[in-house]
């Protein structure tokens, strides 16, 4: 082989690469932003973690309160995270949006632990001028960045990758079939081995941001605190209490908004638990059952505003 | 710098560019460039450990000169003991001091002496077991006449310290590579597309299969007692496809990185998983290290023990398998995993089956048939035996392999996500695919030839390439880093 044939051979094995790459990135694309129903006209807009997308099931809230409802939910997105994947979703569902329930647990304040790096979820969106922008200046380095801008795949990792399969097969199966573990919990607890609740300014201010611009945008929040099993919630009860009054003095500023607090709903009922955080299929069932039930009472005052 | 890293791609790239751009009539120039280049990348992990390659190199190199230029007899033996002695004790030092001592006080304590043992806090120097081996191997060779003794230090030096080998292996022979390194070689493009294919395949094996799967497999390791009998099977089948992933990948980016420099290494792995005996898989997996044992421990030990003919085989396959085992690693559980392959190696010369029953089948379907099922056999025992090889200790291990015969009922864990559990094994099925393409010869082994159209070839490249994008977030460590 001669070096103009191998150099030629690189050129166009690139041009090669470059267009399964973007063809691939764009189905997968489709693919997350079906899972998300981020391109539907829905009623209402899910914003939180990893506990609104295992404790509320899309399908039953849906059968029971006959809304439409996109649930753009990852696991570990921080407050600022969910900020901007707020203005996301806005920007391309302007229309009818009727109001956002918002996720709370008591980890809502903790920006450090599990949430870091979470805005590698949001690669896959970086189509879109509002995520791009936000990515550019939370990237470690430049070139995390620019990789992603020119390779479209490389936007997606195990998890993204995983949720835009199932958008794509349109597959939303719950298997956390567990029960938590509460000895091992209790006993973590016991050696001051488990995850702190921080009350971080930073995201304090975001979420707060996050209120005024609902307000701005004339949306009303129904801000729910999540189930959590109770052991955890005995763990540092002061902190959950301050994070608590927190939350309830800033979503007062606007008065349309609404609070509920269902940290404590399954006490006695460990058996609904996966884990700490999340509820099993049995819990998802139960919960969303309670929740459409209150729903269906207050719609027609989200109806009025 | 892991070789999976964009720094790695960058300073290779760099090498391979300014390697190439050196003139000259002999190869002077370009194995000093490439001496530099390769104590640069050592130095990049951590520059304590420079001294050691360095001081044992120069033991090599020096005793090399002196074995050679002695006549036969006992001060060339003493030359070759003395020197042996010297960079082994090294190794002794760095990877086994704590374990012996440590099994020393246990042994002690357990016939009722008490003693105080005393652990030092010594890291391992990355790569001591391969470049430990590589010299001894060479000092060897010197010893037996089977090459002269280098007389150039920057030449033998960058022999030494060869920065695709320098970590894992391969195990490379100074017939091999230094041979190479003593002519000028002329840039060859079908060397370095090959070379190219080789380190996107290794990537692939490394990135999308290896670590996808480690996941899973360290879940259940963690506590396999909450598992049952099939999962810990299937654990086990998927343990022995990461290893293989891993280090095949690992030794695939190394072989095409020299590649692009005009090495051509030694073989490293050759489609093990469709070894018909135990004895087959040896010449299939990690094979500079068993080519290694055996020409350097176990044909001189057999030769001994010639007169003991079948015993002395035993003897020899015991000996060699637990070096083996040593080698890998300063634990029971690699001791144990080193024996059971000797065991079974052995069990293989003593009943002969290949006499007694393969050579004895006449029909074709009987054959096929087989040939199918020994395969089988082999790996699963082999994956079987490889839970010593992961087990966080012997009773870990004990405990699974006692598990998985309890036979005890369920289905096959999957995970904390389906999605994620169907792609990895969608991976594994695509591995295998490749694997039989080259088999089958349709593809080769080093993806320089090939029987398959461009129309195939190229979205294929362009696919793993793209695979690696979506998959290859980790920054997991090669399992072999810790030998």
């Amino acid at each position: 082989m001669t070096a103009k044939r191998f150099f030629n051979g690189i050129f166009l094995f690139l041009i090669l690469l470059v267009v399964l790459d973007r063809i691939s990135g764009a189905v997968l694309e489709y693919g997350i932003y079906k899972h998300f129903d981020l391109h539907s006209n829905v009623d209402y807009l899910v914003l939180g973690s990893s506990p609104a997308t295992l404790d509320l099931s899309k399908a039953l809230l849906e059968k029971r309160t006959g809304k439409k409802f996109a649930f753009y939910t990852q696991l570990g997105v921080t407050t600022e995270d969910r900020l901007i994947m707020l203005k996301h979703f806005l920007s391309i569902n302007k229309s009818k949006l009727k109001g956002v329930i918002y996720e709370l647990t008591p980890h809502i304040f903790t920006c450090k632990g599990l949430s870091e790096n979470s805005n590698q979820l949001l690669f896959p969106y970086m189509n879109d001028k509002v995520i791009r922008d936000y990515l550019k200046i939370k990237c470690q380095s430049k070139l995390e960045y620019y990789e992603r801008v020119i390779f479209s795949t490389s936007r997606f990792n195990e998890m993204t990758l995983n949720f835009a399969v199932r958008g794509i097969i349109n597959d939303r199966t719950n298997l956390k079939f567990g029960i938590v573990d509460t000895i091992g919990l209790q006993k973590e607890i016991k050696a001051n081995n488990f995850w702190k609740i921080t009350m971080d300014t930073d995201c304090i201010n975001t979420f707060r941001n996050t209120v005024y611009f609902l307000k701005q945008r004339q949306l009303n929040g129904t801000f729910v605190f999540f189930p959590v099993v109770h052991i955890l919630t005995t763990a540092e009860p002061e902190k959950i209490k301050s994070v608590e009054q927190r939350v309830q003095e800033i979503v007062k500023i606007n008065s349309g908004n609404q609070l509920l607090n269902y940290t404590i709903l399954f006490k006695d009922s460990t058996n609904l638990f996966f884990d700490h955080l999340h509820l099993n299929v049995d819990g998802q069932k139960e919960f969303t059952l309670i929740f459409s039930k209150y729903f269906i009472q207050v719609k027609s005052s989200f109806n009025q505003k | 710098m892991l070789f999976t890293s964009v720094n790695y791609f960058i300073f290779l790239l760099l090498i391979v560019v300014a390697y190439w751009l050196i003139p000259g009539r002999t190869p002077f120039y370009r194995n000093l460039f490439l001496l530099i280049a390769n104590y640069f990348y050592y130095t990049w992990w951590d520059w304590r450990f420079s001294f050691l390659l360095l001081v044992l190199s120069g033991i090599a190199f020096g005793s090399a000169i002196l074995i050679s230029k002695s006549p036969e007899g006992n001060r060339r033996k003493y030359l070759l003991i003395i020197s042996l002695i010297l960079i082994f004790s090294s190794l002794f030092f760095f990877k086994y001091y704590n374990f012996f001592i440590e099994s020393l006080g246990i042994a002690l304590a357990g016939i009722g002496f008490s003693t105080q043992t005393r652990i030092l806090g010594i890291i391992l120097p990355l790569g001591v077991s391969f470049y430990t081996f590589q010299l001894s191997g060479y000092i060897l060779d010197i010893y037996w006449e089977k090459r002269e003794a280098e007389r150039n230090p920057v030449t033998f030096f960058a022999f030494s310290s060869f920065f695709p080998l320098i970590l894992s292996g391969p195990v490379e022979r100074s017939t091999n590579l230094l041979k190479q390194m003593n002519t000028v070689a002329r840039i060859n493009w079908d060397d370095i597309a090959a070379g190219l294919k080789m380190i996107l395949w290794g990537l692939f094996k490394k990135l999308v299969i290896a670590d996808n799967l480690s996941a899973y497999i360290n879940q259940v390791y963690q506590g396999p007692s909450g598992y049952n009998s099939v999962t810990l099977f299937f654990t086990a089948m998927l343990f022995m496809v990461q290893l293989y992933a891993d280090f095949s990948g690992y030794s695939d980016i190394a072989i095409g990185s020299a590649k692009l420099l005009g090495f051509d290494l030694i073989k490293n792995f050759n489609l093990p998983f469709f070894a018909k005996s135990f004895a087959d898989f040896w010449r299939k997996w990690h094979i500079s290290l068993t080519t290694w044992l055996f020409e350097y421990i176990f044909n001189p030990l057999n030769f001994t023990l010639r007169k003991s003919k079948k015993a002395g085989i035993v003897i020899s396959l015991f000996t060699t398998f637990f070096i083996s085992g040593l080698w890998h690693g300063a634990a029971w559980t690699f001791i144990i995993w080193g024996l059971l392959h000797g065991t079974m190696l052995s069990v293989e010369v003593i009943l002969n089956l290949k006499k007694r029953v393969w050579e004895k089948v006449t029909s074709k379907i009987l054959k096929d048939f087989i040939s199918i099922a020994s395969t089988a056999f082999i790996f699963i025992t082999v994956s079987l035996i490889s839970v010593f090889f992961k087990a966080n200790s012997a009773g870990d291990a004990f405990y699974i392999i006692g598990k998985i015969f309890s036979f005890s009922s369920g289905s096959v864990y999957i995970g904390s996500s389906s999605v994620t559990f169907f792609l990895n094994i969608l991976v594994v099925l695509f591995l295998l695919l490749i694997e039989i393409l080259q088999y089958r010869k349709i593809a080769s082994l080093n993806f320089s030839e090939t029987r398959l159209p461009i129309w195939i070839r190229w979205p294929g490249y362009a696919s793993l390439i793209i695979c690696i994008f979506l998959f290859g977030k980790t920054t997991a460590g090669f399992i072999y880093f810790q030998f």
